[in-house]
């Protein structure tokens, strides 16, 4: 019964910043979800033996592995095409329509989505660091942790995600006003 | 930071988890929880019977090693009876021989003392009174 109830209390506090990380490392909801869900049963069959004020960072670490598991299972399916195929994708993702309505440039949704895909980009680790930091608000310390890095590369790591973000949101601005011209 | 950046940081910000990834969570559970059950009373069931096997062996080894200590126990008591017994017996006729020899030793210093120191008189006396009857006035 008290592993019932400190289950549903840790679920409640932390399944949306396991979610946010999920979604932010795997970019898609539904794979968001399920890295969610796997994570919390992966909670709730390790909670006898889980410290309790390590928790947090445990559970960061359980979704990061799911998740680079589900990125290489991916990449694994897609090394079956070819590899140029993902980006191509990523282009023609882009509804035809976008390009002739100008009104779709200053939508936020397009803006957001544009984020969304350079976040992708983005090597798994600086998308980490990215996330646990900007997203769910962990410290330098907590994220050196859960990744299992040094302080010192998290701040470097955290610097290089966003100089290559924002270039990558640039190189997409570019790239959306040649399309409309 | 890029406006773009700031809007996809709030974005994930104001993500939350879907409720049914919850209540998928729970359902995974309870259908894992049942069999555990099980095999957890089941443990349960075992670890019972296992003890009170145990505290029943522990009880009847425990009543045999009473009964045996209460058996020795009366044959000891018993054979204590009959030393007491016998004891008393040959205390009570030492007793007897004391007081009987005691009786003996009365009745011969008795004696001794009537035919010393009584009879003498009473006799002397009688002769006296025989003599004085005897002679005439």
């Amino acid at each position: 019964m008290i592993r019932e109830l400190e289950f549903q209390a840790l679920s409640q506090r932390h399944c949306d910043e396991i979610y946010r990380y999920a979604l932010g490392l795997l970019g898609n909801q539904a794979d968001a979800e399920d890295a969610t869900q796997e994570a919390l049963l992966r909670l709730w069959n390790h909670l006898p033996r889980l410290v309790l004020f390590n928790i947090r960072s445990w559970l960061f670490q359980t979704t990061r592995n799911y998740c680079l598991d589900q990125i290489r299972r991916r990449s694994h399916a897609a090394s079956g095409n070819n590899v140029e195929a993902d980006s191509d994708e990523i282009l023609e993702e882009w509804p035809d329509d976008l390009a002739v309505d100008p009104s779709y440039a200053a939508d936020s949704s397009l803006q957001l989505e544009k984020a969304r895909e350079a976040l992708q980009r983005l090597p798994e680790t600086l998308r980490s660091v990215f996330v646990l930091y900007e997203v769910n608000g962990l410290r330098y310390r907590e994220i050196a942790s859960t990744l299992g890095i040094p302080i010192n590369s998290v701040k470097v790591y955290l610097l290089r995600a966003r100089q290559r973000l924002s270039k990558l949101i640039q190189t997409e601005e570019l790239w959306t006003g040649n399309c409309k011209t | 930071m890029d406006r773009e950046l700031q809007n996809l940081i709030r974005h994930l910000q104001d993500e939350k988890c879907p409720q049914s990834v919850l209540d998928r969570v729970e359902q995974t559970i309870a259908r894992q929880k049942t069999p555990r059950r099980s095999m957890r009373a089941s443990l349960v069931l075992a670890w019972t019977v296992s003890i009170v096997c145990l505290f029943g062996a522990i009880a009847l080894w425990q009543r045999q090693a009473r009964r045996e200590a209460q058996f020795v126990a009366a044959e000891m008591a018993a054979a204590q009876a009959e030393t007491d017994r016998a004891l008393v017996v040959q205390q009570t006729q030492e007793a007897f021989g004391y007081i009987g020899q005691a009786l003996l030793r009365a009745a011969v210093h008795t004696e001794n003392t009537l035919l010393k120191e009584a009879v003498p008189p009473i006799r002397n006396g009688f002769e006296l009174v025989k003599n004085k009857v005897n002679k005439p006035i």
